[in-house]
């Protein structure tokens, strides 16, 4: 009589069970914390991105106008000069707000404004450099083309001098596929109450973040979070 | 340490200055040319290659006479024209050449003087140091002559006996390498050494230094005075005279005069190239980079046109300098031919960086320099820096400050809780206009170039005016209005004109 036979592991099930939605495989945990990530600046993102912007990689901002893209933008740049890191805007259009730099300056910012043609070279020769921590592409409402060559060339470079590069615009850009991807949406925007149809002052708008990808780790059960943007 | 004075000699400087600027003529320099002071027939030739020598053809002699010795050889001749502004260029880079082995430098025409007696812990020996004397000045586009001595005089008695020689520290032993030299390297050594001296010593029967040096210094001097005794103390290995060191000069030029007026970009593009070139070349000669840079343009058929192209930072890469020139110049194209280009360049330090222990390195300083001047040759130089916000109540108004390589870490913005942060807009610059249709309670649709919408909140109107003792003077009525795309815009109305124009969004 021998020792009854242990039952066979059911691999099919196990890739559906609820616990495989929190592993990760050890390989992927290894690549992220050899790059390590940059905070956003924003405690309720950076959990939504299990710690932060990844380094050395690109990644996607999406959102329409009045989504909360700038205000993340400007939370990621205070926060990555804050930690001492070096870091630069490429702005297409130049639509930066100095109501905003009154209330918080970014005197160590690399501003480059430009035109939408001009801004993937631009964002080139800032990680080129080196030494830059974050660069962030803002393309504003222009329509961002980036070929496969470009994506590939962009990766590697960031990959080689560590930096985050994050790339914003109104859409997704199609077939890109950066290390993470976050889209927002507004959900509404509020004014102080007042009688009749004209109101008060804008107070404020909250935006929904969805986490739409993120490589090397594994979608949250709740792959989004609610943000509030509050008028200076 | 003894003191050692290298001696840099480029002879024939003129023609050396005209070689060095044409790439060309400097590939083809063993050619036969002569160097005129015009291209008439009855100019004087100044300067000659060896092969023009070889034909025979002497200085002095008329542009037509020496084409009439070299097309009776059947060899064809080039006739090159004596240009001031190369000169003093090819002048400057000599002294550049004694600044890149010595912080002091002696100078006269044609010649660099500067000590070497302490570079020994670099170069085995003095032949290696020669060597690198050389190979440097041929990176300025000169070929010199070197000496090296314990004295000035001796050096520059060196130069003209080998195209390098060094000669012992040890008087006697100098006078013994020198013995056998004709007296004839003593012509134009200084003012009193001429022809009619050589002559007289030839009629004596003194052929070589060794012969001279053998007789009796007092003697000589009794017979032949000054000339006698300097020319004596050579021979003896005695060239003792002193250094005065020059200060270098501030600014780096590099200059050139066109046969002809050239009208396209690429063509000057193509002559700007050349200089930066030699330029920069002489810039690392001194370890430097360039700061500031100022074009001057000889108009066709007089005047200039000067302009200044600011540069972030020091920096030494001649295809950046050359794309900022060339943008420079297709923004704002010269209004006639072009008969001459000045370069002037500010050198300056590439300052170093201090690393940080617990921040992360920045970009280093020089390779940063040289990213600043590519963005703005990419995006113009007015569009890169740091923002600043300006003392002005236009709320589209921002300035753009020079950039720092220097980031100071300080304490994040602070944001209430987890999920609220500070909202901001993003601004059109300048504002877009726009056609808005007004209600009883404000805007009611909107409809512009970026945009066609319904309004369905509004809030204002918030009142702004100012300068209103300028002529920029402006009363606006401002509104935020949430619209039918979501998006909730800022857009003001001028109360001057009732013109209505969209200023961003809040996002």
């Amino acid at each position: 009589m021998g020792r009854p036979m242990p039952p066979m592991l059911d691999l099919t099930a196990l890739s559906e069970h609820p616990l495989m939605q929190r592993l990760t495989s050890a390989r992927a945990i290894e690549r992220r914390e050899a790059r390590g990530q940059l905070k956003s600046g924003i405690a309720a993102l950076d959990l939504l991105l299990q710690g932060g912007w990844p380094r050395g990689a690109y990644s996607e901002l999406s959102g329409a106008r009045s989504s909360g893209r700038t205000a993340v933008i400007m939370a990621t740049l205070g926060q990555a000069l804050a930690d001492g890191e070096a870091a630069a805007l490429i702005d297409v259009g130049g639509g930066l707000d100095a109501e905003s730099l009154r209330a918080h300056p970014l005197p160590s910012l690399l501003w480059i404004r430009c035109q939408p043609e001009q801004a993937l070279a631009a964002a080139a020769l800032v990680l080129d450099a080196g030494g830059f921590g974050l660069a962030v592409l803002d393309a504003g409402d222009s329509r961002l083309r980036m070929g496969d060559a470009t994506a590939l060339r962009l990766k590697r470079m960031t990959a080689r001098q560590n930096t985050t590069l994050l790339l914003s615009s109104s859409w997704r850009l199609p077939g890109v596929h950066g290390q993470a991807a976050v889209a927002l949406s507004s959900v509404r925007p509020s004014f102080e109450k007042r009688p009749g149809r004209v109101r008060g002052l804008l107070t404020g708008l909250q935006t929904r973040a969805e986490l739409q990808r993120i490589e090397g780790g594994k979608r949250p059960a709740h792959g989004s979070t609610l943000l509030s943007l509050e008028r200076r | 340490m003894s003191q050692r004075i290298a001696c840099a000699h480029a002879p024939q400087l003129g023609l050396q200055a005209v070689l060095r600027r044409d790439p060309e003529l400097w590939q083809a320099r063993n050619a036969p040319a002569v160097l005129a002071s015009s291209k008439t027939d009855r100019a004087r030739v100044v300067h000659l290659t060896t092969a023009a020598r070889r034909m025979g053809i002497r200085p002095g002699l008329t542009v037509a006479q020496a084409r009439s010795l070299a097309s009776t050889q059947g060899e064809a001749l080039r006739v090159l024209v004596q240009a001031e502004a190369d000169t003093n260029a090819a002048q400057a880079a000599l002294q550049d050449l004694g600044l890149a082995f010595a912080p002091r430098i002696d100078t006269e025409a044609e010649r660099v003087f500067f000590e070497v007696g302490d570079l020994g812990a670099l170069y085995p020996n003095e032949s290696a140091i020669m060597e690198a004397i050389s190979r440097r000045a041929l990176q300025l586009g000169l070929a010199v002559r070197i000496g090296l001595a314990s004295h000035k005089g001796l050096a520059r008695l060196a130069t003209r006996a080998g195209p390098r020689t060094s000669l012992s520290a040890t008087q006697n032993v100098a006078a013994s390498q020198l013995a056998g030299l004709s007296i004839h390297v003593l012509l134009q050594l200084s003012g009193e050494l001429d022809e009619a001296f050589v002559e007289r010593l030839s009629r004596w029967g003194i052929r070589t230094l060794g012969q001279l040096a053998r007789l009796p210094e007092a003697e000589v001097s009794l017979r032949l005075g000054p000339a006698g005794t300097t020319a004596h103390r050579l021979a003896s290995g005695n060239g003792e005279e002193p250094f005065m060191p020059r200060p270098p000069a501030d600014a780096i030029v590099e200059a050139t005069e066109l046969d002809y007026a050239i009208e396209t970009l690429e063509q000057l593009a193509f002559v700007l190239s050349g200089l930066i070139d030699s330029a920069i070349a002489r810039l690392s000669c001194r370890g430097l980079a360039y700061d500031s840079l100022t074009l001057r343009l000889s108009r066709d058929p007089r005047g200039f046109d000067v302009r200044e192209v600011p540069l972030g930072a020091p920096c030494r890469q001649t295809s950046t300098l050359l794309e900022l020139l060339r943008l420079d110049l297709a923004r704002r194209p010269p209004d006639a031919g072009v008969t001459g280009a000045e370069l002037l360049m500010l050198p300056a330090r590439v300052r170093p960086a201090q690393l940080d222990f617990l921040r992360p390195p920045g970009p280093a300083p020089e390779r940063m320099a040289a990213t600043l001047a590519k963005l703005q040759a990419l995006v113009g130089v007015e569009n890169v820096g740091a923002p600043a916000a300006p003392d002005d109540h236009r709320e589209e108004q921002i300035a753009v400050v020079p950039w720092k390589n220097a980031v100071q870490a300080g304490p994040p913005p602070a944001s209430p809780d987890a999920a609220t942060l500070p909202g901001s807009i993003r601004r059109y610059r300048p504002p877009q206009p726009l056609e808005v249709l007004m209600g009883q309670g404000g805007p009611t649709a909107l409809r512009g170039e970026r945009l066609v919408a319904r309004v369905m909140v509004a809030s204002g109107p918030f009142r702004a005016s100012g300068a209103w003792w300028q002529d920029e003077a402006y009363h606006r009525d401002y509104w935020d209005v949430h619209a039918s795309d979501g998006a909730i815009y800022r857009l003001h109305q001028n109360r001057q004109n009732g013109e209505w124009f969209l200023d961003g969004y809040y996002d």
